[in-house]
C-alpha cells in the first residue's frame, strides 16, 4: 500500500500558503455554487419545518466554515475549517433531512486529500462524522435509514479524499523527477563546457608558461636572439589560444558542435608541439591514427594532449613515450612519463598542481560518453605515470 | 458466580494477557504482510455479520461508530509506539526485522478491551444488541489492526524494507 511519505507538520509549513490549493477558478466556482445551493435549501427547510435555534446556529457555523475553507490561504485555517465542517455539518444532517450532507462530505475530502495531513486523518474524520450523525439521530429518534444514508456520505468521501491525495503525491513525484532530470542535463552541459574551456586554456596557457620560462632563462644566459625567437613563438601561441578560446565560447553560447581548435588535431601535431615547448617524446606505432574513425580520434587526441600537458607540467625534462598498438580489433594508445624524482605530482611554474584533476576527469567523461567499450585509465605504474586508452578499430 | 462464568472470565483474562504479552515482546515483522491480518479479520467479520444480523438500529450504528473510533485511535497510537530492530540472524522464515509495541502498547490494548466491554454493557442496557455479535468483535479488531498497520507501514525503516534473506 502506497501512502506517501509522512507529512511534515512544522509550524512554518502550517502557517505557509496552501500549496496549489483551490487555485482554479472552476474549483472556487463549484464550491461557491455548492455553498449557495445548500444554504438555500437549509434556510428554506428550516423556515418551513421551524428548525430549533441550535440547528440554525450549528448549520450556519458549518456553512461559514465551508466559505472560509474556500477563501483561506493558509493551511492551518483550511484544515481547522474542514474539521468544523465535518463536526458541525454532520450534527445537522439528521435535523435537516440530509440537506447538509454535502458539508461533512466536502470536509472529509479536504482532510483526506491534504498531503501534509497524516493518511489516517480522512478515515478518522469520516468515522467522527458517522458517530455525530448517529448520535443526533439517536437523540431525535430518527430512522436508521437516514443514519446509514447520512453516514455513508462521509465514508465515501474518505475514499475520494484518499484518491485525490494519491493523485497529488504522484503529481508531485512527477514534478520532482522532471526537475531532477533537468538538473542532470544542466550538470552535463556544465561538464561539457568545463571540458572545452579546459582543453583550450590548459594547453595554450601551459605552453605559454613554458615558453616564457625558456625566454627568461635565455635572457639570463645572454642568448638574446634565441630569446627573441622564443618570445615570438610564445606570442603566436598566445594568439592561437585566444582565437581558440573565442571559438569555444562562440560554440558553447550557440550550442553548436564542439569547437574546431587551431591546436594540433592529430598525434603527430601534438608531438611536434610538445617538442617545440621543450619536451622530449619518443613515439611508437601509427601516430596518425589512420585506423581510428574521426569521433574516436578526436577523443584520443584530446586525452593525449592532456597527458602531454601534464607531463610537461609535472615531470619537466623527462622523456615521454607515446605508443600506438593494434590488438583484438582495438587500438591501444599509451602515454607514459617517468615520475618526478620526488615521485609526486609537482606544481608547475604556474602553481596549478591541483588543476590536473580536471583534465583527467574530462578525459574519463569523454570516453564514457562514447559508450562503446572505449576506455581510459590513468595512474602510477611502477615509477611512471601512465595514461592508457583503448578505442575500437574503424571498420572500413 | 457459576463455574461456567468463572471459566469464561479466566479464559478471557488469559487471552487478553497473552495478546498483551505478544505486544510487549519483540516479534518478527514482515513488511509485505502487515495488511494480511486486518484484511482477513475484516472479511471474516463482514461475512459473519451479514449472516447473523436481523435488524440494525440507530443505537447500533452509534455504538459501532464509537467502538470503531476507539479501536482506530488505539491502533494509531499502537502504531506510533511501535519500535523496530533488525537481528543479525534471520528466523525460520528468513525475517530479520522485528517490532514491538512495548508495555505501554500492551496497556493500551487492555484499555481498549475495557472500553469495549463498557460500551457493550452500556449499549446493551440502551438497546444496542449488535455489539456483542462475533462479526462486530472481529470488525473492531480488524479496524484496530488496520490502523496500526497503516502507521507501521509508513514507519518501517527504509533500510529494513525487503530485508528478507530468502
Amino acid at each position: 500500500m502506497t501512502t506517501g511519505p509522512d507529512p511534515t507538520s512544522t509550524a512554518a509549513a502550517w502557517d505557509g500558503p496552501v500549496p496549489r490549493r483551490s487555485g482554479s477558478a472552476t474549483t472556487r466556482a463549484l464550491n461557491a455554487f455548492g455553498i449557495a445551493a445548500v444554504t438555500y435549501w437549509f434556510v428554506r427547510n428550516g423556515l418551513t419545518d421551524g428548525a430549533p435555534a441550535w440547528v440554525w446556529l450549528v448549520g450556519t457555523l458549518a456553512l461559514a466554515a465551508w466559505a472560509i475553507r474556500v477563501a483561506t490561504r493558509t493551511e492551518r485555517v483550511l484544515f481547522a475549517a474542514a474539521w468544523v465542517m465535518v463536526v458541525a455539518g454532520a450534527a445537522v444532517v439528521v435535523p435537516t433531512a440530509a440537506v447538509t450532507v454535502a458539508v461533512p462530505f466536502v470536509g472529509v475530502v479536504v482532510i483526506g486529500a491534504g498531503r501534509r495531513q497524516p493518511v489516517w486523518a480522512g478515515p478518522v474524520a469520516a468515522i467522527v462524522a458517522l458517530v455525530v450523525v448517529a448520535a443526533t439521530a439517536a437523540a431525535s429518534g430518527a430512522p436508521v435509514g437516514l443514519v446509514l444514508g447520512g453516514g455513508a456520505g462521509p465514508l465515501l468521501a474518505a475514499v475520494v479524499g484518499f484518491s485525490r491525495r494519491q493523485f497529488r503525491i504522484a503529481e508531485e513525484r512527477t514534478r520532482q523527477a522532471v526537475a531532477e532530470q533537468q538538473r542532470a542535463e544542466l550538470l552535463a552541459d556544465r561538464s561539457r563546457a568545463a571540458r572545452e574551456v579546459h582543453d583550450v586554456l590548459a594547453h595554450s596557457l601551459g605552453g605559454l608558461v613554458l615558453q616564457l620560462d625558456a625566454v627568461e632563462a635565455l635572457l639570463e644566459a645572454g642568448r638574446v636572439d634565441e630569446a627573441t625567437r622564443r618570445a615570438g613563438e610564445a606570442r603566436a601561441l598566445a594568439a592561437t589560444g585566444l582565437a581558440d578560446a573565442r571559438r569555444a565560447v562562440h560554440a558553447l553560447r550557440d550550442d553548436t558542435a564542439p569547437p574546431t581548435l587551431t591546436q594540433p588535431g592529430d598525434l603527430v601535431g601534438l608531438v611536434a608541439a610538445h617538442r617545440s615547448f621543450g619536451g622530449s617524446v619518443t613515439t611508437h606505432g601509427d601516430a596518425a591514427l589512420t585506423t581510428v574513425d574521426a569521433a574516436h580520434r578526436r577523443v584520443v587526441v584530446a586525452a593525449v594532449r592532456e597527458a602531454l600537458s601534464n607531463a610537461r607540467r609535472h615531470a619537466p625534462g623527462r622523456r615521454v613515450v607515446l605508443s600506438v598498438d593494434r590488438a583484438d580489433s582495438a587500438v591501444h594508445v599509451t602515454v607514459a612519463n617517468p615520475l618526478d624524482r620526488s615521485g609526486h605530482a609537482r606544481a608547475g611554474a604556474d602553481g596549478r598542481a591541483g588543476a590536473v584533476g580536471h583534465g583527467l576527469v574530462g578525459m574519463r567523461e569523454r570516453f564514457a560518453e562514447l559508450d562503446d567499450g572505449s576506455s581510459v585509465t590513468a595512474g602510477k605504474v611502477d615509477d611512471a605515470f601512465v595514461v592508457a586508452m583503448r578505442v575500437p578499430e574503424a571498420t572500413s | 458466580m457459576t463455574a461456567q462464568l468463572l471459566a469464561n472470565t479466566v479464559v478471557g483474562i488469559v487471552l487478553v494477557g497473552f495478546l498483551a504479552w505478544r505486544q510487549a515482546t519483540w516479534r518478527a515483522l514482515d513488511p509485505a504482510r502487515v495488511w494480511r491480518a486486518p484484511l482477513v479479520l475484516g472479511v471474516v467479520g463482514v461475512v459473519v455479520l451479514a449472516q447473523s444480523v436481523a435488524a440494525v438500529t440507530t443505537l447500533d450504528v452509534l455504538f459501532l461508530g464509537i467502538e470503531a473510533l476507539a479501536a482506530v485511535t488505539a491502533g494509531l497510537a499502537m502504531g506510533a509506539m511501535t519500535r523496530f530492530r533488525t537481528t543479525a540472524t534471520p528466523d525460520d522464515h528468513g525475517r530479520v526485522l522485528q517490532a514491538r509495541t512495548g508495555w505501554a502498547g500492551a496497556g493500551l490494548w487492555v484499555l481498549l478491551i475495557v472500553v469495549r466491554i463498557g460500551l457493550d454493557v452500556v449499549g446493551g442496557h440502551l438497546g444496542a444488541h449488535l455489539l456483542t455479535s462475533t462479526g462486530v468483535v472481529l470488525l473492531v479488531l480488524a479496524l484496530n489492526r488496520a490502523a496500526r498497520a497503516l502507521v507501521v507501514d509508513q514507519r518501517i525503516p527504509h533500510t529494513a524494507r525487503g530485508m528478507m534473506v530468502r
